[in-house]
């Protein structure tokens, strides 16, 4: 079976909204990062590919099957919301074995499954503990792992990092990577240190529309020889954000270092530095701004 | 995957806090009311009193409702049911005294005369709550010997005239609702019935699954609204969603292990107070019928409890669990006020009544009213629960009552 997903032509129109216009997309197996501004159809897109929505028009085809074969495809992919959580009053391994159960896993695969998910997300000695007195880590902990507890061929991750810390977010990642060997790995998200971190093959979507398709390098190189740094007296910032596209701001006292895109040298002392996707992601936005 | 999903959620059900609820309710009413039950022995020749019997006898008809009609004035407040729920009718004095005097016109005697024979009759019994409803049942106003059937029911029609629909003297109800007092051979005919045909164990499941019926028109919305609501207040839609599992695998897992939690308690509660009417059977030299209990409460009960679970289930899928609470509380407590008297198993009430030990012959000559019935609103159920899958199965493609829900 090949894994791909093959999305050509897709929109979504609520009422007189479109959400997506008319999205062409492949995706090979590996990490694959969509990125975009809140609103941008990310959601709509993943849930269009997971089957809880219905396109309005084009073709989806997920691993050689069209998405409108929903039962078939949800035997294929693991989907994880953007806010999932568990009845209360079950405790994780309940709660795994529940969801591997609709998944339609039989009961000597769920208990072999079912212990070997919570110990790759590092909730084994936590098995016993109720959904309701989790932290949101460990939600979106169990929440991976009932995604893969079937082993589906594509897993979809919607802004699985949103609200955890900054320790749980790297774990999240790291997870996401490993359990990328062998299948597609989705993962939508609006914060671009979860892409640069994890992907290497990314789409931007803004206001339902692809607006960068490629690699993390090919998304760097928007902004090559364009990032600047420099220091300026503090009176003088806003004047700079007015003229450029500031990406960071550092302050200590009078005097502020800020890091800057523009086409030319913006002052004598400004040096080149090197971009993160982050530059590169804004650079995007603000030229769509502009168009 | 059925199987194993059934009883995970029979799981879920048991340890919900609304099920201890249900089982509670359930137990302190059901034990409540049937302690209070009747013995059934055997008729005596010398007693004062052996019940009532219903009659078809146009002066019994006449002299119930007259009787009805005497006390009702005297206490100044009328019993009707105009749209199925009880409602107190208070007159003016004039409309009062229109009503004595046809009252006067049906007897022949002066109101005055009457309300003196009213007295002196009920002073014959004592105070106790027996003797009491053998008074009540006891109590009739005989008409002139003069007044014709016809005649009579005009007279109710100006007496419905005066106090409004749903009284007690529309012809429907003062025809039903005759009851004359029973000799020592009907009596006898009675506990015949009860110990050949129903083994005694019948008459009281009979019985149990009056009451029990009451409260299951009812319990069971709260049971299925609470499921249903259940995912909603978890966040857990869109995952369950996105799961492999059919519509009508998930929505029929929950629905059976509902009802199965619901109908289990009622059979072992209804197979424990059996074992006291075994006994009480052996003690009459009666060979009582075992599976009463169980016979009883699948073709009373069973139907009832799947139609306001599968209705509970389609309103919350649909609408929202206040919808389907109200929806279901107005027509669960207007079917038991639609209920034409307590012994009333034809028709297509939600709530057959049958609230007396015995009247084996009266039941069994209407039984198939109540089998048609049960089916009725089993096919009602099966019905509605099609329709919750196949919304649940839109629901899951992104769809809803207000669109995007998901």
């Amino acid at each position: 079976m090949d894994t791909t997903i093959k999305i050509t032509d897709l929109s979504k129109n609520f009422g007189s909204k479109q959400a997506l216009k008319n999205i062409s997309l492949d995706i090979d197996q590996g990490m694959f990062g969509l990125l975009g501004p809140n609103g941008a159809g990310k959601t709509t897109l993943m849930k269009i590919i997971s089957t809880l929505l219905k396109k309005s028009s084009g073709e989806v085809i997920v691993c050689g099957i069209p998405v409108e074969k929903s039962s078939e495809i949800r035997g294929l992919i693991g989907y994880l919301p953007q806010d999932f959580s568990m009845y209360g009053n079950m405790n994780a391994y309940e709660a795994l074995d529940y969801l591997a159960t609709l998944s339609g896993m039989k009961k000597s695969e769920r208990k072999t499954k079912v212990p070997e998910l919570l110990e790759k997300v590092n909730l084994l000695e936590q098995r016993k503990t109720k959904v309701k007195a989790m932290s949101g880590g460990m939600k979106r902990r169990l929440g991976i792992a009932q995604s893969m507890i079937h082993d589906p061929k594509v897993i979809i991750v919607d802004e699985p990092t949103a609200g955890l810390d900054p320790e749980e977010r790297v774990r999240f990642r790291n997870l996401l990577c490993e359990i990328a060997k062998d299948r597609i790995v989705l993962l939508s998200t609006h914060i671009v240190g979860d892409i640069e971190a994890t992907c290497e093959e990314i789409a931007v979507l803004n206001q339902g529309e692809i607006v960068f398709r490629g690699t993390v390098r090919e998304l760097l190189k928007l902004v090559e020889n364009k990032v600047y740094t420099l220091e300026i007296s503090t009176s003088e910032l806003d004047m700079m954000k007015e003229r450029y596209l500031v990406t960071g701001i550092l302050t200590s006292g009078s005097l502020t270092k800020v890091k800057l895109i523009s086409d030319e040298k913006p002052l004598e002392s400004a040096t080149l530095c090197a971009a993160d996707v982050e530059d590169a992601y804004m650079y995007l936005m603000k030229q769509q701004e502009v168009k | 995957m059925f199987g194993t999903l059934f009883v995970k959620e029979c799981k879920q059900v048991m340890r919900s806090l609304i099920y201890i609820i249900y089982l509670l309710i359930m137990i302190v009413f059901l034990v409540g009311q049937m302690g209070e039950t009747q013995v059934i022995k055997e008729p005596k020749p010398d007693q004062d009193y052996y019940g009532v019997k219903e009659s078809t006898d146009e002066k019994i008809i006449m002299g119930n409702a007259l009787a009805s009609l005497v006390q009702e004035i005297t206490y100044e407040s009328f019993a009707t049911y105009p749209t199925g729920f009880y409602k107190a009718v208070i007159l003016n004095q004039e409309e009062l005294d229109q009503l004595k005097s046809i009252v006067e016109d049906c007897t022949g005697k002066s109101w005055n005369q009457i309300r003196e024979e009213e007295i002196a009759f009920f002073e014959q019994f004592g105070d106790g709550v027996e003797e009491s409803i053998q008074a009540g049942n006891s109590y009739i106003v005989l008409p002139s010997d003069n007044l014709e059937y016809s005649d009579f029911k005009l007279k109710m029609q100006q007496v419905c005239d005066i106090i409004g629909r749903g009284s007690n003297y529309e012809e429907e109800n003062y025809e039903k609702g005759a009851k004359e007092l029973m000799t020592y051979e009907d009596a006898m005919n009675e506990f015949h019935g009860i110990c050949e045909t129903d083994g005694i164990t019948g008459a009281y499941m009979r019985m149990f699954c009056d009451y029990a019926g009451i409260l299951l028109a009812i319990m069971p919305i709260f049971l299925g609204v609470t499921r249903c609501a259940r995912d909603r207040r978890s966040n857990v839609e869109g995952v369950i969603f996105s799961k492999k599992a059919s519509s009508s695998v998930i929505i029929l897992s929950r629905y059976l292990a509902n009802i199965t939690m619901m109908f289990l308690p009622i059979v072992i509660i209804a197979l424990i107070m059996q074992t006291s009417y075994c006994y009480q059977a052996s003690t009459l030299g009666v060979t009582p019928h075992y599976l009463a209990f169980v016979s009883y409460s699948v073709m009373w009960l069973l139907p009832e409890i799947m139609f306001v679970t599968a209705v509970a289930f389609l309103l919350s899928e649909v609408f929202n669990w206040i919808v389907a609470v109200v929806v279901q509380m107005f027509y669960g407590v207007a079917a038991l006020m639609g209920s034409s008297g307590l012994q009333d198993i034809t028709g297509l009430n939600l709530i057959p009544r049958w609230n007396t030990v015995g009247k084996t012959e009266a039941f069994f000559a209407n039984v198939n009213q109540l089998y048609f019935n049960r089916l009725f609103y089993t096919l009602l159920a099966i019905g509605a629960i099609i329709l919750t899958i196949i919304w649940y199965g839109y629901k899951r493609r992104g769809g809803g009552l207000y669109g995007k829900k998901h």
